[in-house]
């Protein structure tokens, strides 16, 4: 279902070009009357003040409405979105004219008029080279009090979101004790599965179609087999939204969400439940994991703030009902806030598998500054890798130059679930 | 507004900006004639250029003075310059611009063919003139 969007727009009234140019020439025309003594041009001058005096006697000013349809139009980078602008007079009397469009909207976005029909009604193709929200803005102008007065206005037709694109490669997700649920990750547990574990004696409730019949015969008593199960995961992708200084991690801040849609797709295609927390603002928004395309969808729209999908909660902290028992969280930042990192902070003492992505690239300095600083910041960087390190946060650097599902080869692999099935057996 | 500017309305309005041209140039000689020349040729580029339109009234005005002309006529020629202003302006003409203009020039030509000639008349003039001016132009100080 296409939603149409409708603004009214607030319209500033001031004298149009028509009274302007009445007044003139009756201003003129009585000041030679006057001053000239030429008493017969009062006649000249007085069907202009008749025109002028009759705004008292003429219709209240409309009210304009712009309405949008699509309301809202979701695109990804470099598509091109179509979208029909229309403004609509609340009294529209006959034979009088409807009101002025203009439409525009900011840098980065390109609009195209798609054969003008009318200057009332316009459809634009609009497409973006770089993800986020573009406003359509509307310039209405509209005449008034038959013709004497004139309405500029300026509204927000409709949004259109673009949503970054990302690499198709796939992120691998760190090793951890994954959820008891079927899914495609290979793990080390024992259960339904296709992957050979180890061959055992056969106890009473066994199926009968896991017997492993060639070493039965061998052995003389029933032996069954066992299978390595797949396992699926919850991954988190938490988003850095606080406000960063200009210059380098301003630039930086554009790979969060390239690397967030990247992380969320291959989470979903391997079947994984995958969800969203944007912390910053002090109103993280979040989705809650769920599985398939329409979540990848949603969780899109959460991330850009299209529609109400998503839902908000006051804090600094990821909300416990945003990342579910056992879920995995991938978080992308600078790692410039403390906040950020004290919510990652938490996350790892709720249990939680958290993995820091730094998508900072050098120092955040925007000039050029002493080697030596930059030296310093590098060294100040490390530590704190090794002091969230050994929290257990793991921080992974994410350069420009390298893609996501290689930097993500390098999260440490802290062998924790060999070591429990060890003792398991 | 470019909405304005259908062909058929810029013919009528140019045709009423000749006939006010006209009006004010029946009498008219010499001087009056060239100022005449100029308001036409006005006139005819306020067709195509818009604020030469209030440059067509301005030399209609000046070619009213040279002339002299009467009442009357000058009359007609201010009915003319409304109708032209108003048809140039906007295509959508409303009843109380056409009553409020056809109204005040009955009221100035009653006021113009006066033929009581007072006193104090060019003295009070310029502040009823002035007054009326602040009066009419009143309701567009707010918008």
């Amino acid at each position: 279902m296409i939603e149409s969007h409708s603004t009214e727009v607030e319209l500033r009234w001031r004298p149009s070009p028509l009274t302007r140019a009445v007044i003139t020439s009756a201003a003129a025309a009585l000041a030679v009357a006057v001053i000239g003594g030429y008493w017969q041009l009062v006649a000249f001058a007085a069907p202009l003040v008749g025109v002028l005096v009759s705004i008292g006697w003429q219709r209240t000013v409309p009210r304009v409405h712009v309405h949008a349809e699509p309301g809202s139009a979701r695109c990804f980078e470099s598509e091109e979105s179509r979208l029909d602008v229309w403004a609509v007079r609340e009294d529209t009397e006959t034979g009088d004219v409807a009101a002025d469009l203009t439409l525009e909207t900011v840098d980065g976005m390109r609009l195209e008029r798609v054969e003008p029909a009318s200057r009332q009604r316009q459809t634009v193709a609009v497409s973006a080279d770089k993800w986020g929200r573009y406003p359509i803005v509307t310039r209405v102008r509209v005449l008034g009090r038959g013709g004497l007065v004139v309405g500029t206005g300026v509204a927000d037709a409709a949004n259109v979101f673009v949503f970054p694109l990302a690499p198709p490669q796939s992120t691998a997700i760190p090793r951890t004790e994954l959820l008891d649920r079927l899914g495609t990750h290979l793990t080390r547990h024992i259960g339904p599965g296709v992957e050979y574990a180890d061959v055992r004696r056969y106890v009473p409730g066994d199926q009968l179609r896991t017997v492993n019949w060639p070493v039965s015969a061998r052995r003389g008593s029933l032996h069954v087999t066992e299978r390595l199960t797949d396992r699926a995961a919850d991954v988190v992708v938490l988003i850095d939204g606080y406000p960063q200084p200009p210059g380098p991690a301003t630039e930086a801040t554009d790979r969060i969400a390239r690397g967030a849609v990247q992380v969320v797709q291959s989470a979903l295609r391997s079947g994984d439940r995958a969800g969203v927390v944007a912390l910053g603002g002090r109103h993280p928004r979040w989705l809650g994991a769920d599985i398939g395309r329409r979540q990848f969808y949603r969780i899109l729209d959460a991330m850009l703030t299209a529609g109400d999908g998503f839902e908000t909660t006051p804090g600094t902290l990821a909300p416990r009902a945003a990342v579910p028992p056992g879920a995995i969280v991938i978080a992308f930042s600078t790692m410039l806030d403390t906040e950020f990192a004290l919510a990652l902070i938490d996350l790892r003492k709720r249990g939680h598998t958290v993995v820091a992505v730094d998508v900072l690239e050098g120092a955040p300095f925007e000039e050029e500054r002493d080697r030596l600083v930059a030296r310093m910041w590098s060294l100040q960087r490390s530590f704190m890798y090794r002091d969230m390190g050994t929290i257990g946060v793991d921080v992974v650097s994410w350069r420009g130059d390298a893609t996501l599902d290689q930097a993500m080869q390098l999260v440490p692999d802290h062998r924790r679930p060999s070591r429990r099935r060890a003792a398991r057996t | 507004m470019r909405a304005a500017a259908s062909p058929v309305t810029r013919a009528v309005s140019t045709a009423f900006g000749l006939v006010m041209v006209a009006s004010a140039a029946v009498q008219a000689d010499g001087p009056g004639l060239v100022a005449a020349v100029v308001a036409a040729a006005a006139v005819l580029a306020g067709s195509v250029f818009r604020p030469a339109a209030t440059i067509a009234v301005l030399a209609t005005v000046a070619v009213l003075v040279l002339a002299d002309a009467p009442p009357v006529l000058t009359a007609t020629s201010g009915l003319c310059a409304a109708a032209y202003l108003v048809l140039r302006h906007t295509a959508a003409v409303t009843s109380p611009t056409v009553l409020g203009a056809v109204g005040f020039t009955a009221a100035g030509l009653a006021a113009a063919s006066l033929p009581i000639q007072l006193p104090w008349v060019p003295l009070l003039a310029p502040l009823a003139v002035l007054v009326l001016y602040v009066l009419v132009t009143r309701p567009f100080w707010a918008t």
